[in-house]
């Protein structure tokens, strides 16, 4: 595989997606409204913190009955960190079924295919388009809310983030789901002409199995074990899900169901 | 330089194409004729290895490739029956995106993109969004993208349909340029005029191939030599004459079938009284011997 030709799609279908009004404001708009939501939650959480240390110990997953106001506020903080991970999600479905639907309706595919292209560089190149710059609109909304709530925690005698919970759900959790969503949205967006239809699609397909996960991960997620096994399951869901795409992607299939 | 010998494919058990075969030498025009369905588009998505053959060989170069070769795309260029461009992007930035796909380095394929929008009269355009195109100056684009990397063949997939006069005139004008410069000319076309004015060889498909050959060899095989005399006088009178020969009789013309009877049958209807007016060879045309051969 020729990472250059890896890259030739990726930058393309960069520049390309970023013409689109649509992608440019879900880029910018949907990672900043999350984080104005989830900091504005998380600064009214601190001020309310002498409240909630008046809840039952059993509300919080550490209780060892002696449960101090930092460790609210860093089961609060993480758990809306959890939550900021949706983002990426919706994001990449948006971008991904942009840029294969958009192939489609421009009739691009069949002078594409017809260069020394290999058919996995093309598909390394959907794969990457969406999530790079997905990963990197959510990752700047992530490390704003972190330093808002370090900010908030040594208020209150600590830093809470980076932690090891912190990174995996940033660095592994976050990508390997998104990269899930989008393996799906190339799988479904083949096989309809219009991007709303490939959003639906793939978002009616893996949206709920990733949002099981990140449901799952509020109970799991002060655990850095349990943590990782949820994190190991999305990553091999990624590994199947990625060579069933692989073998799919072929350009016999792609010739015949895209144009 | 392409040999293609046997080769057949199956869309899900459906046989598209069967034992096709065919030779494509170094200069030749090679114009593949056929309806709508009868597998031309397959047997360029073949040739071009997008699409991957069943059965037989493709030799390309005197080197048999395997399907989705690789090599056939590096030498080859597609123009694709619609255009097909990124149509946000200008036409530098849609030209730089294959070229580089086709390994080109920035410089020469910058000195090569200005070139070719100037001989293809597009270089004033080259910043406008290929959105605003006409279609005729979209094929053009296409053409030049087809180009781009100086393949040994060029595939034409309907190059002049629905294009203006001008264009037409254009592509076809590139079209004896390709040939002149060595290069080969894979030709798809529902134009019959333009088929049979640019091609040295021409292969009727109907998923197999009906009958191929050059333009004058396939007219005598299948109408003969045959020759018109056009005359004036009583028609029983020169079939009387003629009766010992093969003709036909239709608008005070006479098709002699066989060449060599001509000076005996001039003689006899000059010596009848019948006064001859014309004698010449008849004309066939390509539209013709497709219909002739696509009813069968």
């Amino acid at each position: 595989m020729n990472l250059k030709n890896v890259n030739i799609i990726f930058q393309k279908d960069l520049k390309e997606l970023l013409t689109l009004n649509i992608v440019k404001f879900s880029i910018i708009f949907f990672p900043m409204l999350f984080l104005f939501i989830l900091s504005s939650v998380l600064i009214i959480s601190f001020y309310q913190i002498g409240h909630l240390s008046n809840l039952p110990l059993s509300t919080f997953p550490v209780n060892n009955g002696n449960i101090h106001n930092l460790e609210i506020f860093y089961y609060i903080a993480l758990n809306y960190l959890i939550l900021l991970s949706v983002v990426p999600l919706g994001l990449s479905t948006t971008i991904a079924s942009y840029s294969i639907v958009g192939e489609k309706q421009q009739k691009t595919i069949e002078p594409i295919l017809a260069t020394p292209l290999d058919d996995k560089e093309l598909f390394f190149g959907k794969l990457l388009a969406p999530l790079i710059p997905t990963l990197i609109a959510s990752y700047i909304s992530i490390f704003i809310y972190t330093i808002i709530a370090d900010y908030l925690s040594s208020n209150l005698g600590g830093i809470i983030f980076p932690n090891i919970q912190w990174f995996i759900i940033v660095f592994i959790f976050i990508p390997s789901s998104t990269a899930l969503e989008i393996l799906f949205t190339l799988l479904f967006s083949s096989r309809v002409t219009d991007p709303r239809s490939a959003q639906q699609i793939s978002g009616m397909i893996i949206l709920p199995i990733i949002i099981i996960f990140i449901l799952s991960l509020f109970y799991y997620s002060y655990e850095p074990i349990l943590l990782s096994i949820m994190t190991i399951a999305v990553i091999i869901s990624d590994i199947i899900l990625f060579k069933i795409a692989v073998k799919l992607f072929d350009r016999e299939r792609i010739i015949t169901r895209w144009i | 330089m392409l040999k293609v010998i046997d080769i057949c494919k199956r869309f899900e058990n459906k046989l598209v194409l069967e034992n096709i075969s065919f030779e494509i030498k170094k200069g030749m025009i090679f114009s593949y004729l056929g309806p709508n369905g009868a597998g031309k588009t397959t047997t360029i998505r073949i040739l071009n290895g997008l699409l991957k053959y069943d059965c037989g060989k493709v030799i390309f170069n005197d080197e048999e490739m395997s399907p989705y070769d690789v090599r056939l795309r590096k030498r080859s260029g597609l123009l694709t029956e619609s255009p097909g461009f990124y149509e946000r992007f200008d036409a530098i930035k849609n030209l730089k995106f294959f070229g580089s796909l086709h390994g080109l380095n920035e410089n020469d394929l910058d000195n090569r993109i200005n070139q070719m929008l100037k001989e293809f009269d597009l270089f004033q355009y080259k910043d406008k969004p290929v959105g605003t195109y006409s279609k005729g100056m979209k094929q053009k684009l296409a053409l030049i993208r087809a180009l781009i990397h100086d393949p040994d063949i060029v595939y034409l997939d309907e190059p002049t349909a629905s294009l203006d006069p001008e264009t037409s005139i254009f592509v076809r004008n590139l079209i004896l340029n390709l040939k002149k410069n060595g290069k080969s000319v894979f030709l798809s076309t529902h134009n019959l005029n333009e088929a049979e004015q640019l091609s040295d060889w021409v292969a009727l498909i109907n998923k197999k191939i009906v009958v191929q050959g050059p333009i004058e060899k396939l007219k005598s095989m299948l109408f003969g030599k045959n020759i018109i005399i056009e005359f004036k006088g009583d028609l029983e009178k020169v079939k009387s004459i003629l009766r010992e020969y093969q003709f036909e009789i239709y608008d005070y013309k006479i098709r002699l079938k066989n060449v060599d009877d001509i000076p005996k049958v001039i003689k006899e209807l000059i010596y009848g009284g019948i006064n001859i007016y014309y004698v010449y060879q008849e004309e066939h045309n390509l539209e013709e011997i497709y219909l002739e051969m696509i009813s069968k």
